[in-house]
Order: C-alpha cells, then structure tokens, then sequence
C-alpha cells in the first residue's frame, strides 16, 4: 500500500501558491529525503500530509484514505520546532501525550527514551538540550506505532553529535518496524547517506522524484567546447556556460559526443542543477 | 559469538555509495578469509546501531552479493555466507605471498621510506601489471 | 486527556483553589465576628430596614470597622471576572498557539473538538465554582450585615447589583470567553490578556443599568402630594404629576405650570402647600414616582445573565469554530 500520495495538491496563502501542482506516490518502507530551498514548501506539504493544513487543490492520500482535517492513526508528524510542553517533566510529558492517544506503546517509548546515553525523566523538558529535546519528541511520535513518520527538519539545529545519535534513532524505527519515513531538510549533506528516496521541491513544485540510485543513473554531466552543444542528446536540465566549455546536467542523454567528457553526476550536483534550473524559470519574466 | 565477526566501517565522505562500501568490505573480508561460508553476516539492525546508516542501504548491498552468489538470506535467521573467496594466497597470517609483501615492507621501512612512498610505489607497480582496462 | 488537561492547567487551578480557600475561610471568620460585634454594640435591631434609633455613636463605631471590610469583600467579587479573563481565559489557547503546541495535540488521535472542550471545561468549571462560592459567602456576610452595611443602598445599587444573583457568574463566563476567543485569534497570550480586561470593562461600564429596562416600573404616588417613600430601595426610573383623575398629565404642561407656580408666588416666603395648591388649581392634583421595586431585582438579574452569557456562548463557539480551522 502506498504509504503517501498527492494528486495536483496546491496550496495557497492568500495570493501566493506554497505548494503548486505536485503528484507523487511514495514508496512503503523507504527513507524519503524531502528536499528543497528554505520556503520551498516541504513544511507545508509534510502539514498537509500531517492533516494539519487543508489543501487549496488536489488531495493527500494517506494507505490510501484522503487526508481530511485530521491526522491519519497511522502517521506521527513531527514538527520543526518539536513542541514540548517546556514546564513539565519529561515523564509528565509521556503521560499527556498518552492520554491523547488511543494505540499507544508505552515500551516503545521508554525504548526510545532509553536509547544512546538515556534521558532524565524528571528533567524539565525546557532544561533539555536540543539534541534530548529531539529524542524525547521522537520518542512520542514512535508511541503512536507509526507506519509513515513525518519529520519536519529534525536534524536542523542539532550538534554533529545529536545528529548521528538522532540518525541512529531514527534508523533503528527503519530496521525494527519498517517504517516508512519522510524527512525534510534545507541541507542536501544531512540527508545524503540515509535516504533511499529523494522528493525535490522548489517553488512550491515537485523537481525530482525517484530512487536516488535511479536518479543519479538517469543522469549525465557532459562537459566539452560551449559551440558544439547541438550535438548534444537529451533532456538539458541545467548548464554553466564559460565563453569556451559548457558544463551540462542532461537527463536520459545519449551517447557523448566526439570531444566531450561524460560523467555520471553525484546527488550534489543534481540537486544543484536543478534548482538552478527552478531558480532561472521562476526569475525570468511570467508571460 | 557471530555477530562481531564483522563490523562496517562507513566513511561518508569518500564518494563511494554507502552501499558500495558494504558490498567492498563483505567481499573483503571475504577475500582475508575473516568470513567463511556459515558465518552470518550482522543483520540491518545491528549494522544501523554501529554506524546509523540507513537499513535499506544494507539489506541492499546484501541482495547485492546474494545476487553476486556470495551470501544467502535465510528468512528469519539471517544472511549467510556461502561461498569462499579466500584463497591459499590471500588467507591467514602465512600466506605465502603475504609473508613476501610483509619481509618487502620491512626492507621499505629499514630503507627509510615513508608510507607515501610506499603507497606511491605499490600503486605504480599495480598499474603495470594490472592495467586500469583490464580490470573489471 | 482529563489528566492532561489538569496537568497543564495546573498553576491556575491551584491559584483558585488557593483564593477560594483563603477568601472562603476569611469570609466566614469576618461574619462570625462581625454577628458578634453587631450583638455587643446591641444594634440587632439597627440590621432590620426601618429599624430605629440607629444613628448612634455605636453604629458609626461599626461602622469605621466594618465598611473598609465590606468594600474590600465587594471589589473582590467585582474583579474576580476580569481575573479569571485574564488570567485563566485567555492564556487557555492563546499559550499553545504561541508556543506551538497545539500541533502536538492536533497530530495526536484525540479529535480537536474533544481536545478543545476537555481544556475548557477543566478550566471553567472550577473559575465558575470559586466565583459562586465566594459571591455567596460574601452575600452571606453581607446580609448579615443587612442596612448596616451596603444593603442600605438598595439591590439596584449599581456595585450591590453586580455582585448579586447570577451577574457575577454570567460577568465571569464572559469574561472567560472573550479571553479564550482573542486568544485563539490572535495567537498571542499578552494581546489575549490586555482584550479579555479592556473589552470586559468597557462591557461592563457600557451595559451598566441597561437591563433595568427589562423591568416594568410601578408607580408610586406621593402621599403627601409632593414627596414620594423610596426608603425600601426602590429606584426611581421616572417622575411626573397626576391630575385630580389619577392620569399621567403630559411633562412640558407640568413643567410650565410648575414654573408658573413658583414664580407668582414670591420665592422665598412660600411654603410647601401653597405650591401644592397652586398646582392643583391648575388640575396637577399630586406627584408620582415610577419605581423599580426592590423585589423585581431577579429579573433584571436574569436579562443581565442572558446578555452576557450570550455574548459568551457566542464567543465560545466562535473560539471553537476558530480552533477547528487553526493550521
């Protein structure tokens, strides 16, 4: 079953479009990396799949019932700024988010809470660091048994240290339960070597859906001479241009011309090109 | 007793596909004779709790050499090494051209050559005798 | 989820639960001793309307005792509404919206309706308890007091008014619910804050007396033409002359013969009834008085209760709409 679907979903804030037209299906049980530009829309596309934020157009499915006005049994959604009620205790805290909850796990919890160096449980949750204040709030969201786990940049504002131990967490969701896991983030380099996935959004739109093996397969950089780019085959992305060589993102390209260098490119530089390529489209002048 | 037959190191800034990486070092290990056919391989949970990579990655790279006919999935129990790649040259402390390599080593080191040296000169001497075209 | 709710509400439950503690216990020691202070001063009789030879030298000693006490219990009543607007109110939702955790409860399996209505009534229900407790034991106390103490002005005394009956609940509700709705508008605990204060007051100020028209007036005669008993805390709503066949005569007749009356007659020397006899030469056979009487209190009670609990049932599902679309 598809553990997440958009058919045309929009969204609108009074005259601007947050999220434009985007379709995809998710693949069950793989790590998604949901990336794109600070304001490109992953917040409020996770919000929407979250039941959070109603759609302007299109539908959200979620194992495939509409998304309406509230979150889907299945789903934990994890927001930004992990919201905690900063003047109880983490214990107190397990137990408000308990009540509030029908299936709930409190092993999986304590588990979770458990895991790298163990957080205090009569801590206030204001005194944690930003890295215990991750697990505790993912510790919550995985007390809901979870199949699809939303993650709204979880790694942002985290220490090199939280971050792995965060990874690991979350990780260790992937290989005990087969969580299907989405994660967002402004930073390619976060998520690079734990996704399976990529979901690329720029300007409210869907850039670059695909397995990232896939993907990258898909792709060629072609560099060579700037006058003979005719002779190249495939669809441009992107290009940098000096006066003499060109430098090309082609996707489904065919053979490399005579005096062209051909390289499959990593997924930095595909991210890249095509935001560049989003970028030039939406600075240039509508109609 | 099986489980830390093997243990991934995964360096996340070499290039190389987090799942390449695993593949390499399976095929390794095999190759030095540290995993022999019986022995299992860790499984994705235990590799994610060593190094945070992502399960995925690892039960890929492991249909990857089941596919390779290195190792076999048995359902519940684990990955499997099946097959051997280390031969009487590669495996074990004594083999006979590892005890060559090491007594080259330690006339390098007695001639005050510095590890860069070394490495500079194993690698051309490879690139002579196996060509970049030949290999696979 | 009740759990939850109690949890976070736990500051202010416990802030009430400490005034109804403090203010309940501190009333019923204030009567008590106040009974016993009325008993020694033997001024009983002085607590009774109508009761006399009270303008003593032992009353005005209870006096300077008590009436600072009375207007300390009176005010507590008149501002415990704005208190719990404030303070209870409109921190409920405002507070989860600023620091975003009403996202957590809304990802959660509780529906919104119940999160909503489960925050509420934990946060209610108890306000509106301590509120009707204290403004009975300060009733309590005051009747006790009787026309020694502020009852002497009547119930239709505008601060006697409002801290009788069902006002101080119905003030509280609204208070309450102006509280929750800016809350939950604006997003913001301190503009929540300043409007559950500023709109109650102007509220308050600007509602003053108006129920009083929902209360069909009497009319009192004078009986003795010109002087009309309104010592049994009545309020006089209107005046006018009766002719010598009991009906109302018009005002700017009355006002011109009145004025007609005194000036023929030579200002100072006149008494009472040669006006009165001018004017009933004129057919403007007596006064008349059209009171509200004490008694009919209850109903301008009940239009006021109407009103503000309106308002507040109309905030309180516009809190609700409002949560429901929250993002």
């Amino acid at each position: 079953m598809i553990p997440l679907s958009a058919s045309a979903v929009g969204k609108q804030y009074r005259s601007r479009w947050a999220v434009r037209d985007c379709t995809f299906a998710l693949p069950e049980g793989k790590v998604i990396a949901l990336v794109g530009p600070n304001g490109a829309g992953k917040s409020t596309l996770l919000r929407m799949a979250a039941g959070l934020v109603r759609p302007t157009a299109g539908e959200l499915r979620v194992f495939g019932t509409p998304v309406r006005g509230g979150t889907h049994p299945d789903v934990s959604f994890l927001a930004q700024d992990r919201p905690l009620y900063g003047h109880l205790t983490v214990r107190e805290m397990v137990r408000v988010a308990a009540g509030m909850n029908d299936r709930w796990s409190a092993e999986r919890v304590q588990e979770v809470l458990g895991l790298q160096a163990g957080v205090d449980q009569d801590a206030k949750i204001r005194t944690l660091s930003a890295g215990t204040r991750t697990q505790v709030a993912i510790a919550l969201a995985l007390g809901r048994l979870p199949r699809l786990l939303l993650l709204d940049e979880p790694l942002a504002d985290l220490d090199p240290l939280a971050r792995d131990e965060t990874l690991r967490i979350i990780m260790a969701e992937v290989a005990d339960r087969g969580t299907t896991v989405v994660m967002s983030s402004h930073l390619l380099a976060d998520l690079r070597e734990v996704c399976d996935h990529l979901l690329l959004v720029d300007d409210g739109r869907v850039q670059v859906d695909g397995d990232i093996e896939e993907v990258l397969a898909r792709h060629r950089i072609l560099v060579g001479p700037a006058a003979d780019e005719s002779a190249v085959e495939g669809t441009l992305v992107s290009a940098t241009r000096t006066q003499r060589q060109a430098t090309l993102l082609l996707k489904d390209s065919g053979p490399a011309p005579q005096g062209w260098s051909d390289a499959e490119p990593d997924l930095e530089s595909l991210v890249m090109g095509y935001l560049r390529a989003s970028r030039a489209r939406t600075s240039a002048p509508r109609r | 007793m099986l489980i830390d037959v093997i243990e991934f190191r995964i360096d996340r800034h070499s290039g190389v596909s987090t799942y390449m990486q695993i593949v390499h070092q399976v095929e390794q290990a095999m190759r030095l004779g540290l995993l022999a056919p019986g022995d299992r391989l860790p499984s994705a949970r235990e590799v994610v709790d060593a190094t945070a990579v992502n399960p995925n990655t690892v039960l890929k790279a492991y249909r990857e050499l089941e596919r390779e006919g290195l190792v076999e999935g048995r359902r519940g129990l684990g990955t499997f090494v099946t097959k051997s790649l280390a031969s009487e040259a590669t495996a074990g402390d004594d083999a006979p051209l590892r005890k060559e390599l090491a007594r080259w080593m330690k006339l390098a080191r007695e001639g005050g050559l510095v590890v860069e040296d070394v490495d500079a000169l194993y690698s051309a001497v490879r690139e002579e005798h196996y060509p970049v075209e030949e290999r696979s | 989820m009740i759990w939850a709710s109690f949890r976070l509400q736990r500051v202010q439950l416990l802030t009430l639960l400490g005034v109804l503690v403090v203010g309940g216990g501190a009333l019923v020691l204030l009567r008590s001793s106040m009974v016993g202070a009325i008993t020694s001063a033997r001024l009983t009789e002085c607590v009774e309307r109508g009761g006399t030879a009270c303008a003593s030298v032992d009353q005005n000693a209870f006096l300077d005792d008590w009436s600072n006490l009375f207007q300390v219990a009176r005010i507590l009543i008149i501002v415990l509404p704005i208190l719990i607007g404030v303070f209870v109110g409109a921190p409920l939702f405002a507070q989860e919206l600023e620091h975003g955790t009403h996202v957590l409860a809304f990802t959660q399996s509780v529906s919104r309706t119940r999160w909503m209505l489960s925050k509420l009534v934990v946060a209610l229900v108890p306000a509106l308890v301590v509120v009707a407790v204290l403004q009975y034991l300060v009733w309590w106390w005051l009747t006790a007091a009787g026309t020694l103490g502020p009852r002497i002005n009547g119930a239709w005394h505008p601060v006697n008014f409002g801290i009788d009956h069902v006002s101080p609940v119905a003030y509280t509700l609204f208070a309450f619910a102006v509280g929750a709705f800016v809350g939950v508008v604006a997003r913001r605990t301190l503009v929540a804050m300043t409007a559950a204060f500023g709109v109650f007051v102007v509220a308050r100020f600007a509602l003053d007396g108006q129920v009083n028209r929902f209360v069909t007036p009497e009319r009192r005669v004078a009986a003795d033409g010109l002087t009309v008993d309104m010592r049994d805390g009545a309020l006089s709503v209107g005046r006018g002359w009766l002719d010598a066949a009991g009906l109302e005569v018009p005002w700017d007749r009355a006002v011109s013969v009145s004025d007609a009356c005194r000036t023929t007659s030579s200002a100072a020397t006149q008494g009472q009834e040669e006006f009165l006899a001018c004017m009933r030469e004129s057919g403007l056979e007596n006064r008349y008085s059209l009171v509200l009487p004490e008694s009919s209190t209850w109903i301008a009670h009940l239009y006021d209760a109407a009103i503000f609990g309106g308002f507040a049932v109309l905030l309180l599902a516009g809190t609700v709409w409002a949560l429901r679309r929250q993002s």
